[in-house]
């Protein structure tokens, strides 16, 4: 009777074992899923931001040039109406 | 003593049988009465109903003529109530009729069939583990064992009844006595004198005082064992003890068999004496003596005193010299011996011993079997026990292994779930960062197109407005509005691509056709032609993929319109393999590689396509130039 008893707790301990098992694999497999695609998201979001940064560069440069024709033109209207009043 | 036998035999078949009270009182009176014991014999034989009524008429027959002495009656009548009684269950009746009818058969000299029923009643007290009747059965052995000459197996059995009498709860002084004298006769009659008077001798450390008077044969034995070391005035000392003690005895005899007891006796005194008196060559005394001898002897109706009368009587005559008597005693002294002791009966006691024993040995073979197969079979259960416990052992072990594994298991588990629970949290945080950094930027550059857009419209008002005729001034306000609205195209670019998560190569051939509509604009003599694999419309990239492939081929035709002077400009995308082939290609005059200057637009479309993990080839002639992107499919 003991045997038995003994013998059917050991199946079960082996079973609960590989239950165990299975039942973390599946669970990661679920986390590891969520990484991949927060990983995804992620390489999205350095894109995104990688194009903002270029983006930024960009209007840094036009709001250089733009500011720099913008004070030419009013350098010229200035001495203009300068040259006139005179 | 006698009678107290009786009583207890009879009373015991009263308990057991259907005798009515009043027959068994004729039977007592049957037994004890002289007179009157044919009709108590008469009347109780009639009261006879069952088998275990007629066992119990014979015996008390036995005993009835055994105190008559007429031994054949009172062996028939034994045998026959032992028959009956071996049927029944009354094991305790049967010893006395054992004894007595053995006694009988000693008497009569058939001693093999004394031996048969002595060995027959110890197998019985054997089985009943009755001590006190073992000790008297063997005793009897040892007795049959020295009448029939036989004197080293008469000490054995000899020795044998005095161990079991100590041990037996029932204590019988005179019993004991008997045992001690028959070991010591055996020994007298073997020739060891001295063991034979250490146990004469004996028997007084255990018969003390008037107790002493039933002892005459112990006296007589000692004047016996005297008589054969030739302390003839000793021995005769002891001898006349023993006659005058049967003597007084005689007063009180009580039935015939206490008289042929007593006959027995004499006999034995008297041929002892007469032994002694030749021997002192006192031969008309000792005449006189072989008479008594002969008297008792004849009146004991035993063969054995018959025998050692016939066999000192002819000693004597053989002394004296009277060729003649010492003759006709010794022929007298051999026919009796041999018909007594004959080779046929030898052989028949050794045979009965001989079963006897093996009988014995092959119950104590079959006991000493049974505790072998006891003691396999308790082996075999500690064995079993044994195995069982060690299972048991092992299977705790194994269950203590499982437990441990799946602690640990389910410790590394934890562990791991942890990791990636904390790298999933700070992920999220990075990307909850990354989003808010992305909104953030969102915010800022969501009134960039609108303020351009102002700065086009407030420039083309200005020029409008005020109607500008200071050239200089006018190129100036117009190159603020292009480069307003190069802006704004690049900007929204650039912003198509930050607000896709993914870039079809079918959304970038839409771009491309948009921006080759703008391009028309400016070279409408250029025919342009785009060719995008089927297979690839649905190939996906990633934003700074689309916008590095989507500038690069911006650069790479507005190069195109701006030297080349092409007729056909060509843009195509193929799927190669493993790879992805993008080429742009015009048909015009080209430029030569090591003349011309990289400038910044070469330069940008090679670090956008190797910025993507791709590779970047240009050739030109005169022909037209090409560009060659290659992207492999694993990096997109």
């Amino acid at each position: 009777m003991t045997v038995v008893f003994l013998f059917i707790t050991i199946a079960s301990l082996c079973f609960d074992f590989f239950k165990q098992k299975k039942s973390f694999e599946t669970r990661i497999e679920v986390l590891e899923n969520l990484i991949d695609k927060l990983h995804k998201q992620q390489k999205i979001h350095l894109d995104k931001l990688q194009l903002s940064e270029t983006l930024d560069k960009q209007i840094k440069l036009s709001n250089h040039t733009l500011s720099a024709s913008i004070l030419d033109i009013g350098t010229d209207l200035f001495s203009s109406s300068f040259n006139k009043k005179e | 003593m006698r009678y107290k036998q009786i009583f207890t035999v009879l009373l015991f078949f009263a308990m057991a049988s259907s005798f009515s009270q009043e027959t068994q009182k004729y039977l007592e009176k049957a037994v004890s009465s002289k007179a009157s014991s044919i009709f108590y014999f008469k009347v109780a034989k009639k009261a006879i109903k069952s088998q275990n009524d007629l066992a119990f008429y014979n015996s008390a027959k036995s005993l009835y003529f055994t105190n008559l002495n007429e031994l054949d009656s009172a062996i028939v009548y034994g045998t026959s109530a032992i028959k009956m009684l071996k049927k029944s269950t009354a094991a305790n009746e049967l010893f006395d009729l054992y004894l007595d009818v053995s006694d009988g058969y000693r008497k009569q000299g058939e001693y093999d069939k004394a031996i048969d029923l002595v060995l027959e009643g110890l197998k019985l007290a054997e089985l009943k583990k009755n001590y006190f009747l073992m000790a008297k059965f063997n005793m009897r052995l040892s007795l049959n064992y020295h009448d029939f000459e036989s004197y080293k197996k008469g000490v054995f059995y000899g020795k044998k009844a005095f161990s079991y009498i100590q041990i037996s709860k029932q204590k019988d002084v005179m019993v004991l006595a008997r045992i001690i004298n028959s070991i010591a006769i055996n020994y007298d009659d073997w020739n060891k004198p001295d063991s034979a008077l250490y146990y004469h001798y004996k028997v007084f450390d255990y018969v003390k005082g008037n107790d002493t008077l039933l002892i005459s044969r112990t006296y007589n034995n000692i004047g016996n064992t005297l008589l054969k070391q030739k302390k003839y005035l000793e021995a005769r000392k002891w001898v006349k003890i023993g006659v005058s003690i049967t003597d007084k005895n005689f007063k009180n005899l009580k039935n015939e068999s206490e008289l042929d007891t007593y006959y027995y006796e004499q006999a034995t005194h008297y041929n002892n004496l007469a032994t002694i008196a030749y021997q002192l060559s006192e031969f008309s005394e000792a005449e006189k003596l072989f008479d008594k001898s002969f008297y008792f002897a004849t009146k004991s109706k035993n063969a054995e005193k018959m025998r050692d009368y016939y066999q000192h009587r002819y000693l004597f005559n053989r002394k004296r010299n009277n060729l003649k008597e010492t003759a006709k005693y010794q022929e007298k002294y051999i026919t009796l011996r041999d018909s007594v002791f004959d080779i046929e009966r030898a052989a028949n006691f050794a045979e009965l011993e001989t079963k006897y024993q093996t009988e014995k040995k092959e119950k104590e073979l079959l006991k000493s079997k049974n505790t072998n197969i006891q003691n396999q079979l308790l082996i075999k259960e500690k064995t079993n026990q044994f195995i069982i416990a060690s299972l048991v052992a092992f299977g705790f072990l194994i269950i203590s292994f499982l437990i441990y594994r799946q602690q640990k298991l389910k410790s590394a588990q934890q562990e791991k779930e942890f990791e990636l629970k904390s790298a999933i949290a700070t992920i999220e945080n990075q990307n909850k960062l990354q989003e808010q950094r992305l909104s953030i930027s969102r915010d800022l550059h969501d009134n960039i197109g609108s303020q351009l857009t102002f700065i086009i419209s407030s420039v083309d008002n200005i020029k409008y407005a005020f109607d500008i005729t200071n050239e200089k001034l006018d190129n100036k306000l117009s190159n603020i509005s292009s480069f307003a609205k190069d802006t704004i195209i690049e900007l929204r670019d650039t912003i198509w691509a930050m607000n896709s998560t993914e870039i079809t190569f079918e959304d970038l051939e839409n771009r491309i056709n948009n921006y080759i509509e703008k391009a028309k604009e400016a070279a409408g003599q250029i025919s342009f032609i785009v060719g995008i694999d089927d297979a690839l419309k649905t190939q996906k990239l990633t934003s700074v993929q689309g916008m590095n492939v989507y500038r690069t081929i911006q650069e790479a035709v507005n190069n195109s319109i701006k030297y080349a002077n092409p007729s056909v400009i060509t843009i195509n995308a193929r799927q190669i393999e493993n790879q992805l082939k993008i080429t742009i290609q015009d048909n015009g005059i080209g430029f030569d590689k090591k003349t011309v200057a990289k400038g910044n637009g070469l330069k940008n479309m090679q670090k956008r396509i190797e910025e993507i993990g791709g590779e970047y080839h240009l050739s030109s002639s005169e022909e037209g130039t090409r560009i060659e992107i290659l992207l492999k499919n694993n990096e997109i």
